[in-house]
């Protein structure tokens, strides 16, 4: 018997976010459907093509990665006022704790896509990561960093952060990795207050 | 007639790279790098035996290219007149940046997006690209924070930060040339990393 769409049309997606975004878009519906136990049948039955299950998953990536930026602010709230840097230090590792290497992976998939330049996907895919660019770069007024620099300050350091989530090298970071991080977002604090 | 080797081996592994950077491994055939090389599909199979084994090509041949431009660079600096110590950091990067091909980043990209199980070989090369880089611009600001002391390692995880933000855009690049804005925002990018570094 087919199993409800509601209960597998979410998990398709996941399966979907975790191969496209781990092999790019020439991911077969065949690994798709094996991955997520479900039928190819199925995948077109709900998706009609894979285009559209790609569409989708970007959709739901973007999406993801909109809630996320709404609990960095959540988080930031509740973090102590007095201590700036370490203010900004866990909103930063938050973000970046909370970004799957598999939806970081499609986010660059998408920005990297020249041809066929998609606009809507590109801007979808831009807006969490310039969410919190602005985020970071609002956090340094409180080292009277004038709004110019801050925002390129915060530039460097979420695209390198991105960047090192996009080619960490298995789905969970290794403890080697997690301090490299951890180091790199301290040092750059050190910077901005000096 | 076939073609010499040695005029086409070169042509080959220009597309393939150029080929690859843009779809991956899976995305090419053999068949589509010989004809945007303007080459047989058979001497591609003579010359590299699989696609396998021409990607791997592809991905050193990359790798020798960067070390090429690494070792030019280093020249060209050496070269001119010394310069303020800010300036030569920002001139390096960009120079480095500029004349680093998209297709080139987004090979070393896909070597590095996979684990290391498969060839390490091939990781290492990717990651020798990023890391002499970063080892340069962590020498020169070595060099000009001298008479602070600072703990070894945050000069090099401040060059990281630019390097790892300029391949991001390497890769994200819109097409395979610099437009003239994402120009000028790698320059602010890069100017504003040196006055955070290295104020003057």
């Amino acid at each position: 018997m087919p199993r409800k769409t509601s209960v597998i049309e979410p998990r398709i997606l996941e399966h979907a976010i975790l191969l496209f975004g781990d092999q790019g878009y020439g991911v077969s519906t065949r690994d798709i459907a094996a991955s997520a136990s479900v039928t190819e049948a199925s995948i077109y039955r709900i998706f009609d093509t894979k285009e559209r299950l790609y569409q989708l998953a970007i959709k739901n990536v973007g999406e993801r990665a909109q809630q996320q930026m709404g609990q960095v602010l959540l988080r930031i709230a509740q973090l102590p006022q007095s201590n700036p840097k370490k203010q900004i230090a866990e909103t930063v590792r938050g973000w970046y704790d909370m970004l799957s290497r598999a939806d970081a992976r499609i986010l660059q998939q998408v920005l990297k896509q020249a041809t066929p330049y998609d606009k809507k996907a590109r801007d979808l895919a831009w807006a969490p990561l310039g969410q919190i660019i602005a985020i970071v770069s609002g956090l340094q007024n409180k080292y009277k960093t004038k709004t110019a620099k801050a925002a390129l300050n915060a530039q460097l350091l979420v695209w390198a952060l991105f960047q090192h989530k996009v080619l960490q090298a298995s789905p969970q970071p290794t403890k080697e990795e997690n301090q490299k991080i951890q180091a790199l977002i301290e040092n750059w604090i050190d910077l901005v207050q000096s | 007639m076939p073609k010499r080797i040695s005029t086409i081996k070169p042509i080959i592994l220009d597309h393939a790279i150029a080929l690859f950077g843009d779809r991956g491994e899976e995305g090419v055939t053999t068949r589509n790098v010989a004809v945007a090389a303007g080459v047989t599909e058979g001497s591609i199979y003579r010359l590299f035996k699989s696609k396998k084994n021409l990607y791997h090509c592809s991905v050193s041949d990359a790798s020798r290219r960067a070390g090429e431009r690494l070792g030019q660079m280093l020249r060209d600096i050496s070269s001119r007149p010394p310069t303020i110590p800010g300036q030569q950091l920002a001139d390096t990067l960009l120079a480095w940046f500029h004349a680093f091909p998209r297709a080139d980043a987004r090979i070393f990209q896909q070597v590095l997006m996979k684990s290391c199980i498969n060839d390490c070989k091939l990781r290492q090369q990717a990651e020798g690209a990023l890391s002499e880089i970063v080892a340069i611009a962590a020498g020169i600001l070595k060099a000009i924070e001298a008479p602070i002391e600072l703990d070894p390692g945050s000069g090099s995880h401040r060059a990281e930060l630019i390097v790892m933000t300029l391949f991001h855009h390497k890769v994200t690049q819109a097409a395979a040339q610099l437009s003239a804005e994402e120009s000028e925002s790698v320059s602010a990018l890069v100017s504003g990393w040196v006055d955070l570094v290295a104020p003057r």
